[in-house]
């Protein structure tokens, strides 16, 4: 076990990812060559779920009527409930094959890769939407808004420059949990788009049981994983100088008062 | 900041570590190996094809 396993991991070190069973081309060949493509999805995606999750919660604190209001903020629960493959199929059948007006399989127009994004963006924004309104509240709750608004700033002012700085901890908190929401997303995003990507290649991979090619994505998985998560943690003292100077073991502090 | 950001680093590199060994781990907690199961997924294949194809993907190391 342990010459096999050291064998592995030097390999590791040295770039060999080993090879896959089924095509005995190199894992890390199998797996570059379609990671742009899922690259680009998740990532138009993510940005999108951000956009979404934003407009959201502004709209819902901006407006100033409580129907509206009371509408927004029960619109992320409804798209938590929203399965993927679900809302990826019901539109494919509407504007492919009712409407005709997107291919059935991606052929580089514009919809064939906006429509895909929306799918998975709309899943990935929901727990985004809702932990940024819950912050958001609560800094509505503290003294400083009602000096802001004392001092006669706009609304949106304060949303935009004030609230919102001080809400995104907790949000950037989930946006990491969420990078593998995005990534197990984009594998059923892309079966049912039939879009080429990591996605047809998991799928293959467990299925004929290529056990090096599987080992491979869940390195690359995990280590996606982990940049993400780094990024955020170097992302808070910038949100929150605080954060360096209150905390010694490095871990960071609830950002609520 | 300095050791803010080490200390973040090493614990990315840990979980990728650790990740890996339970992988791999797992792997050797089948009840065979691999190639085997790959290669006899749906049909019966000869052993020496089998240990040819372990000895190409290092699968006949000692365990």
């Amino acid at each position: 076990m342990l010459t096999q396993y050291l064998n592995q991991l030097v390999g590791l070190f040295s770039g060999d990812f080993g090879y896959s069973l089924a095509s005995g081309q190199s894992v890390w060949d199998r797996i570059s060559g379609v990671a742009g493509s899922t690259v680009a999805l998740a990532g138009a995606a993510f940005i999108t779920a951000v956009l979404i999750a934003v407009s959201l919660v502004g709209a819902a604190t901006l407006t100033r009527s409580t129907v509206i209001r009371r509408v927004l903020v029960n619109v992320p629960p409804l798209f938590a409930a929203i399965p993927a493959f679900w809302l990826g199929l019901v539109l494919l059948d509407l504007l492919s094959i009712r409407w005709g007006v997107m291919s059935l399989f991606p052929d580089g127009s514009f919809l064939s890769l906006a429509v895909p994004v929306l799918v998975l963006a709309t899943v990935v924004s929901a727990p985004l939407a809702q932990v940024l309104l819950k912050s958001i509240n609560h800094v509505y709750d503290q003294p400083f808004i009602d000096v802001l608004r004392a001092k006669g700033a706009s609304r949106s002012w304060i949303f935009f420059r004030h609230a919102l700085k001080n809400a995104a901890g907790p949000a950037l908190t989930i946006m990491g949990i969420t990078v593998g929401t995005l990534f197990a997303g984009s594998v059923i995003t892309e079966t049912v788009f039939a879009r080429s990507g990591l996605g047809s290649v998991v799928l293959t991979a467990v299925t004929t049981q290529d056990v090096p090619l599987v080992q491979g994505l869940v390195l690359l998985t995990a280590s996606i994983f982990v940049v993400v998560n780094l990024a955020v943690d170097l992302l808070y003292p910038l949100l929150d100088p605080r954060i360096l100077t209150s905390s010694r073991d490095g871990a960071p502090r609830a950002l609520a008062a | 900041m300095i050791r803010y950001l080490l200390q973040r680093i090493g614990q990315a590199l840990l979980v990728v570590w650790l990740a890996y060994t339970a992988v791999f781990l797992a792997v050797q907690l089948l009840p065979s190996d691999p190639v085997t199961i790959f290669l006899t997924a749906d049909s019966a294949v000869d052993q020496s094809a089998i240990d040819a194809m372990k000895s190409q993907y290092g699968y006949d190391q000692p365990c």
